[in-house]
This record gives C-alpha cells, structure tokens and sequence, in this order.
C-alpha cells in the first residue's frame, strides 16, 4: 500500500509537471476560461436594456428645453435629438426605440384673455403677468414607437407619461392626491460578472475533467504509452488514480485563479465560503473526470474523442446556466436542464460564492451532483478500457 | 528465488487464441541465462504474442511461463520487476525530458537510479534534457532501451528493436546490444532481419502460424539447410550492397 502511494505521489507529480509544459493544455483550461472572463466582464449589458429614444424638439425654446432636460434625468433613457425627418428613418431602421415630436407650439404662451372678466381680475393679470398655454385644450404630442419592441416601449411610454404628468402640474400648480414615496434600500448590486464568473468556475471544471482525461488517455494508448507503464509493476489503479489526483488538484488551481482575477479586477462579490467552492469544484471533478475516462472507453482516436467530449459539453455550456440565466428558456427546457450536471454544479457554486450560501442551503444541488457522480462512476468503470 | 540449472526462462505448451485463431498454439522452449535469443517469423506469425504473454502484458489462454523461477500468471508484478521491456513503436510522454522519464520509470520500480549513468551507457549523455520527440530513430531506441535497464533487469525483452533504423544506427544498436549481454543479462529479442539475427543471436527461434518449426543457433541452422543439399541460385560475392554502402557513407552514426 505504501509503495502505491509513492507511485502515485511521482506519477501525479510527473502529470502536473507536464501538464505546466503543455502551452495547449495551459491555453485552454487557463488563458481561455480568463479571456472569456475578461471579455465579457468589460462589456455593459446595461446599455442592452436601455430604451433608444429619439426627440425631435420642433419648438426650440426655453421650455422644450427644459423640458427634455427632464426627460434625461431618467437613467432608463439612451436619448439622441434631431430633426423629425431623421429620427423617423433611424426608427424605422431599429435604431430607435421611440420618436417624441415636441411641436412648434410646445410652451408657447399667451396673456391671459381677460376680456369680460371682472376689472378687478384684469388689474391683478396685468400686474402679475401670467400667461397661459396659448392653445386652447390639450396639445397634441406624437409619441412614435418602434412595434418590435414591445416591453421597451412600454417602460418608455410610462416613464414619458409620468414625465408630463409632473410637468403639467408644474404648471397648472394642481395638487397632488397621492404620493408615492420610493424608499432606497442599500442592497448588494450584483453585477453580470458575480453572475459569471461561478458559471466559468463550473464550466472550466466540466472541461478539464471532460477533455483532459478523455485526450489523454487516448493519446497515451494510441502511442504505447499505457502499455509501456502496465510492463512494470505498477498496478493500473495507481495510474488512474493519479491521473484523477492530477486533474483535481489542477481543477482547483484554475478555480482559484479565475476567483482571484475576479476578485482583483471585476470586482467579483465573494461572500461565500472558499472551502465550500472547492469542495463542490471537488464534487463535479469527480463527476466530469468519471464522464472523461468513460468517453476515452468509446473513442478510439484523439479526432472522436474530442467530438464525442464536444457532443456531451456543447449543450451543457449553453443550457446549464453558464453565460446567462436558464430563466430565458422555454419552460419545458428550463425543467429538463434544471437536472444536468453542469446546472448543479453552477447553481451551486454561484449560490456560495455570491449569495453566500451555505453547505445545506446548497443541498439540494449536492444530492444531485452525488447522484450523478454515482452514475458517470458506474459508466466509466463498465466502459472505460486500456486497450 | 533463481534456478541453478541456467535456464531463466521457461515456456511449456504455451497458447493463446482469438475467436479460431491460434495465435500462439503450444509453443515451448527455454532460454539460458546470459544468451541473446532471437524470435524470427514473419509478420502475425506470434512472435509479440509470445513475448508479451512472457512479459505478463497479456493473458496465458494455456500453458505455463516461468521468469527466473516465477510464474508468470501467478505472480506477474514479482515477474515485471525482474525483467525490462522494449516494446515494438512504443513512446514517452511528451512534456518530460529524458531524465525525468528514467526517474519516474524507476519510481514505478521503487528505485532510485542515476539516470545520467543510465543515458551514459546507451551514449545519450548529452540528451539529458531533451524530449523523447526530438530524439532520431536511433536515439529513440537506445533510449527506449535505457528505460528498460532502470531495474536492472535479469532479461531484456527487445520487440524489433532495429526496425526503420539506417544501416549505421543498426550496427551501433547491435554493439549496444553485446555490451548489454557482456555484463551478464540475458536479451530475447524479435526481429526480421536474418543478418542481425546471425550476427547478434545465440540462438533462434522459428515461429510461423503460432508454432515454433524450428530452434537452434543460427550457424546449426544454416549447416542442416545445406546438408539437404541446398545451394544458392547465385554463387555469392565476398561483399554486399550494404558493404558498399557503409563503404561510401562510413560507418559513424548519424545524428546530434
């Protein structure tokens, strides 16, 4: 038993030591996961959500002025001006969201027509001045809007209504009836990156257990390799063992690479326990390396072997709540997806790190990943094969 | 745990089938300790079968193996740790230089071996820190033979050891060869090149269709075929075209 244990702590060192060598290896389970990181952590998916509107201000005075500084006080807003013309082509084209026409007679103003009132009144208007909206009833404003954009538009338009609303009583100095006090509260503002970085975690985890045992193994069959190790006594468990030691103890290198980047500069909120991420990075290791030895079993060369890894892979990345929220699929998806290996595995180590969950919070999700460690073990002990 | 008697290997009735194929159908014969003993045949004849059911690398169907006293489909590991192994086109990790290959093969065997006097003896001395892919054929070889001897075997199995090698590389591996049985190893080799056989073997072996039709050294061999009254077509010239051309080219290695 102890001689196993120093086959396995210099076979494993070898493999690390090899691993560090291979710049492929190196780009894809370290460059890779951190460029993915990096590229989309600079971008603003903010900007996505923002309503495109366009303002065609005809009038051109102090009170269209004044007016769409208001409207630029409401963050919701990507606002851009032009002539009416213009701004009808670019919505048109999608580039716009909604066209607000402010008309010539926009704020235009009048003296009160005091004829046949009463003298007293006329002395008090001529004193004071007040003017009043030079159109009779009220002015007709055209809102244009793009059909396409439905939920857009409709934040839009009652951001915009709301808008004139409070204009209006600015000027007809009405009263108020209700109102609605909004009170902020300092809560924790997760950016896209808390919500990517876990999925990075766990994606990179499923590759390095998936690719990295299956390409391998093969490419130590294919060369005689395995077969060179099984010519001295070293017994065949000892090399699975620590080809498995290996790509755990690697797993976890990555892991910690990609938090700390994340931590140091995207700002990642990790308020969750370290151990409890490596411990689930430990969990899906076990499951993906299992899912790797029993592709290795089915595929003869490095070419299918790397096709049958990317078959099982694909779907995952981009089903399991890597890149965005499962909450975009269609219900039925959503409850299939909610059972893959990958989904556990990123639901929970995205709970721990930036909800802070704890060991039984995340329960539910290690009871999965158990389960399917239980089957990918069974699959690769009836499929895997040194020859 | 050695036998007195010289024989350090002992092959009885040894068999091995595929579906209907006898690829080894009862084969038997021994080897004495300190000879190199050749395994000749044509392709698919059994050769690496036999071998490698003698190295424990593949189940004994029938029959019965011993290594230097052991049997080897009782206790093969006790059999693995006594013998060194080149197998036929087998390579090396990718990310490790030759001297950290010798040290993890002597890992594998519990050693702890000076791998620089190991790369000495096969005139690799130089390589320490090359990768096995940037090595020539022959290099590849002579290295290939070094992790063999990082247990300091009793018996070296050589599986067609000098197979794609140039003519100076051969003869190289053949002095390489000698020096190895010279301090005392025994060498069981395969091959299809009857002049190495003859020049390096002390005995053959004859396999064809997984039986061995004939076993002696080669000059016995030679003297029984012409007491059938054989004769060559063509009476032969003092010298061959490989003469010539070790004449022309010389015969120091070629590579660095």
């Amino acid at each position: 038993m102890n001689k196993s244990i120093v086959a396995i702590k210099n076979i494993t060192f070898s493999a690390i030591k090899m691993f560090f060598r291979d710049k492929q290896a190196i780009f894809f389970s370290l460059f890779l996961p951190v460029m993915i990181m990096v590229i989309f952590g600079f971008m603003d998916f903010e900007k996505m959500s923002a309503v495109k509107l366009g303002i065609a201000d005809e009038a051109k005075n102090e009170a269209s002025g004044k007016f769409v500084e208001s409207i630029e006080q409401a963050d919701v807003f990507e606002i851009s001006t032009g002539s009416v013309e213009d701004e009808k082509k670019l919505l048109e084209a999608g580039d716009r969201d909604l066209l607000l026409i402010l008309p010539e007679s926009f704020g235009a103003t009048a003296r009160l027509d005091t004829s046949g009132l009463p003298a007293a009144y006329q002395k008090i208007v001529a004193e004071t001045g007040i003017e009043v909206p030079a159109a009779p009833g009220p002015l007709n404003i055209e809102l244009y809007y793009n059909e396409g954009e439905e939920s857009k538009v409709a934040i839009g338009t009652s951001i915009l209504k709301e808008i004139f609303h409070q204009y209006e009583q600015g000027i007809t100095n009405s009263q108020s009836l209700f109102f609605l006090e909004s009170k902020p509260v300092t809560s924790r503002n997760l950016t896209f990156v808390d919500f990517l970085i876990p999925g990075i975690v766990a994606m990179s985890i499923m590759q390095m257990g998936v690719i990295g045992v299956a390409a391998s193994i093969v490419s130590w069959r294919e060369k005689g390799i395995l077969r060179r190790l099984l010519a001295t006594p070293v017994k065949p468990f000892t090399i699975i063992f620590s080809q498995v030691l290996t790509r755990l103890i690697i797993s976890v290198l990555q892991t910690t690479i990609i938090v700390t980047l994340g931590v140091v500069f995207f700002d990642l909120q990790l308020i969750g326990s370290p151990l409890l991420v490596l411990l689930l990075a430990f969990l899906g290791g076990i499951i993906f390396l299992s899912v790797g030895f029993t592709i290795s079993g089915f595929g003869k060369t490095h070419n299918t072997v790397m096709a049958l890894s990317n078959i099982i892979m694909m779907p995952m990345m981009f089903l399991s709540g890597v890149f965005f929220s499962r909450d975009v699929l269609p219900d039925w998806l959503k409850t299939i997806t909610e059972y893959l290996p990958l989904t556990y595995l990123a639901d929970a180590i995205r709970a721990v790190m930036i909800d802070g969950s704890g060991l039984l919070d995340v329960g539910g999700e290690i009871i999965g990943l158990l389960v399917w460690m239980v089957i990918a073990f069974a699959l690769a002990t009836k499929f895997f094969k040194w020859e | 745990m050695t036998k007195t008697n010289g024989k350090i290997i002992e092959v009885e009735n040894l068999r091995k089938t595929y579906g209907d194929l006898k690829a080894v159908d009862n084969v038997s014969f021994s080897v004495e300790r300190g000879e190199i003993f050749g395994l000749l045949g044509p392709n698919g004849a059994g050769k690496t079968t036999t071998l490698e059911m003698i190295e424990g690398l593949r189940k004994i169907d029938n029959g019965q193996v011993q290594v230097a006293g052991i049997d080897v489909d009782m206790k093969p590991d006790d059999v693995k740790s006594q013998i060194g192994v080149q197998l036929q086109s087998s390579s090396f990790f990718d990310y490790l230089n030759l001297k950290e290959l010798l040290k993890l093969f002597g890992n594998l065997y519990q050693r702890k071996i000076n791998p620089d006097e190991l790369l000495e003896k096969v005139e690799l001395s130089e390589k320490g820190k090359s990768y096995v892919k940037h090595l020539s054929g022959g290099q590849k070889q002579r290295f290939s033979i070094a992790s063999a001897l990082v247990n300091d075997p009793q018996v070296l199995f050589l599986d067609e050891p000098t197979t794609g090698l140039d003519p100076q590389a051969r003869r190289h591996l053949w002095d390489l060869i000698g020096k190895i049985r010279d301090t005392g190893k025994t060498v069981v080799l395969t091959t299809h090149y009857m002049d190495e056989a003859e020049i390096l073997c002390d005995r053959v072996a004859i396999i064809d269709k997984g039986k061995i039709i004939a076993l002696d050294t080669p000059d016995k061999l030679i003297d029984n075929l012409l007491a059938k009254g054989f004769k060559k077509a063509q009476a032969e010239k003092l010298a061959n075209l490989e003469d010539v051309f070790l004449d022309l080219t010389g015969r120091n290695l070629r590579e660095k």
